[in-house]
């Protein structure tokens, strides 16, 4: 530190301020001295106080982005092994096996789906929790959300024998602009949670709009059941994470008791609320509002259906000349067998080199690509294909355990057409053949 | 060298206002404060401004 005084004796900081004054030959200064100790000591408290938090704020984002790369990493180390767990003991349940080796398989299979399920929504849920979560803003059509959304629990809803129905009412916009995947992510959760705890009767769908200004709406979605509803007392823990509110319910319905607080965080994030109305027994209704911006002049047409079950088990179109590019040999193998029990005879290559060489020898007309492998991997494999084959290249959709958000659009941007995550689901799969068959893609 | 000096300017240097007089102002600066001191004598001498420094 600089110092002013005699040494040592105490050390000042001053300012001094210097004019000079010119009496003829001779010339001498006029200084005033100015104890500034006080204020410098001021300022490098605060220096330090700045360096401390600067120091701090970068500790902050280093364990934001660490977090953020443990979840990215948790989500694919749990989710590989799950793919292997869910797809053999699927496969296995094919073969024949006595009932009680049958029930066994079923079991690992139900725990392994529920492990999933868990895993998911952890993972929905510490992005949820995270700050600055990015809305998407893109136009979509507000039926089709709907029918997804049904799509989803149908096979659930009829299994147990449940009338599962949707109702739009009038107003309603057809094209409206918001985030497609939250919306349908709430939608989907409540209609799970309806179907999870209703025996018998219905499930609905209602949603209707709200004027807010000139091209702005709020939409309201009812999720309405008649299942076996919520006692007053238990209503303001509903949106609470981790809970479930009964023992009884906790033992019959699997699930972290996530969902609600999933759904109530991003309704909040994207501007609107959510609230439950129910008596027990007697059902339950859950609502939520969604502001949202209408893409001008289209609205829905009234309508109201019934939907039973849509699975379909087989397709018509099976010439579908596909490669399987996967690195995990049990990943490898449980692929492989669902496209052989759907009727394909998928070609395999471990990484994206082996891809490149095998399109070299012979046309596919859809490449299954893992992301991550080694020597080459699915995105760098892809940019490839699309640079050798600007046209006519294969349909290149990814599999893999990645399932953070951003995922998607950097495959996207690779020139990869589709995304499915895994483990697998026949079903999953089964729409993506389909697309390719739809699309023509089959020679 | 110290030509004259108020009252608060020796109680800032901790002395008799008659002991400074006619010793030279940088034997109450710091070694390590010489050179800025002196820099500001260059500037002064070269300039009809007020020149200021901290030390």
């Amino acid at each position: 530190m600089n110092g002013f005084g005699k040494e040592g004796k105490v050390h000042l900081w001053v300012l001094i301020e210097a004019r000079a004054i010119r009496n003829g030959i001779r010339q001498s200064f006029r200084m005033a001295v100015i104890d500034i100790t006080e204020r410098k000591r001021m300022e490098e408290e605060l220096h330090e106080r700045t360096a401390e938090l600067v120091k701090a704020k970068e500790l902050a984002e280093s364990a934001v982005e660490a977090k953020a790369a443990f979840l990215v990493n948790m989500s694919h180390e749990l989710r590989t092994p799950m793919n292997a767990v869910i797809g053999f003991s699927s496969l296995l349940l094919d073969d024949s096996l006595t009932p009680e080796q049958k029930e066994y398989i079923e079991g690992i299979r139900k725990g392994g789906e529920a492990l999933l399920a868990l895993i998911n929504d952890i993972l929905d849920f510490s992005r949820a929790e995270k700050e600055g979560v990015e809305l998407e803003h893109q136009p979509f059509n507000l039926k089709h959300l709907i029918d997804e959304s049904l799509d989803m629990v149908a096979v659930q809803a009829d299994h147990k024998g449940l009338n599962l129905a949707h109702t739009i009412n009038y107003g309603t916009p057809d094209m409206i602009i918001g985030d497609y995947c939250r919306i349908r992510q709430i939608l989907v959760n409540l209609l799970t949670n309806a179907v999870k705890y209703t025996d018998v009767g219905d499930v609905s769908v209602s949603v209707s709009s709200k004027v807010i200004e000139d091209n702005k709406r709020q939409i309201l979605f009812i999720v309405k059941d008649t299942g076996i509803g919520i006692p007053q007392g238990k209503m303001n823990q509903l949106f609470q994470p981790f809970t479930q509110l009964e023992r009884t319910m906790s033992r019959k319905c699997e699930g972290a008791g996530l969902g609600l607080a999933i759904s109530k965080k991003l309704a909040e994030l994207m501007g609107g609320r959510i609230w439950a109305n129910s008596e027990s027994g007697k059902g339950s209704t859950f609502s939520f509002t969604i502001p949202v911006e209408v893409v001008q002049g289209q609205q829905l047409e009234l309508g109201e259906t019934d939907r039973g079950a849509v699975f379909e088990k087989t397709l018509g179109q099976k010439s579908l000349r596909i490669l399987v590019a996967e690195d995990n040999p049990s990943n490898q193998r449980v692929l492989v067998e669902m496209l052989k029990r759907l009727g394909y005879r998928p070609d395999v290559v471990a990484d994206g080199r082996e891809v490149i060489q095998a399109l070299e020898r012979q046309d596919y007309d859809l490449v299954l690509m893992d992301i991550k492998m080694p020597e080459m991997d699915g995105i760098t494999a892809t940019k490839v294909i699309r640079r050798l084959r600007p046209e006519n290249g294969p349909k290149i959709v990814a599999i893999t355990a990645y399932a953070l958000e951003g995922d998607r659009e950097k495959c996207l941007e690779a020139g990869i057409d589709d995304y499915i995550s895994k483990p697998v689901q026949v079903k999953e799969l089964l729409a993506i053949l389909k697309k390719c068959s739809v699309l023509g893609v089959a020679a | 060298m110290i030509l004259e000096a108020n009252l608060a300017g020796a109680f800032l240097l901790g002395t008799e206002r008659a002991n400074l007089v006619n010793n030279r102002f940088q034997a109450y600066l710091a070694q390590r404060s010489l050179q800025e001191f002196n820099a500001l004598c260059r500037r002064v001498m070269e300039s009809e401004a007020k020149e200021t420094a901290e030390l």
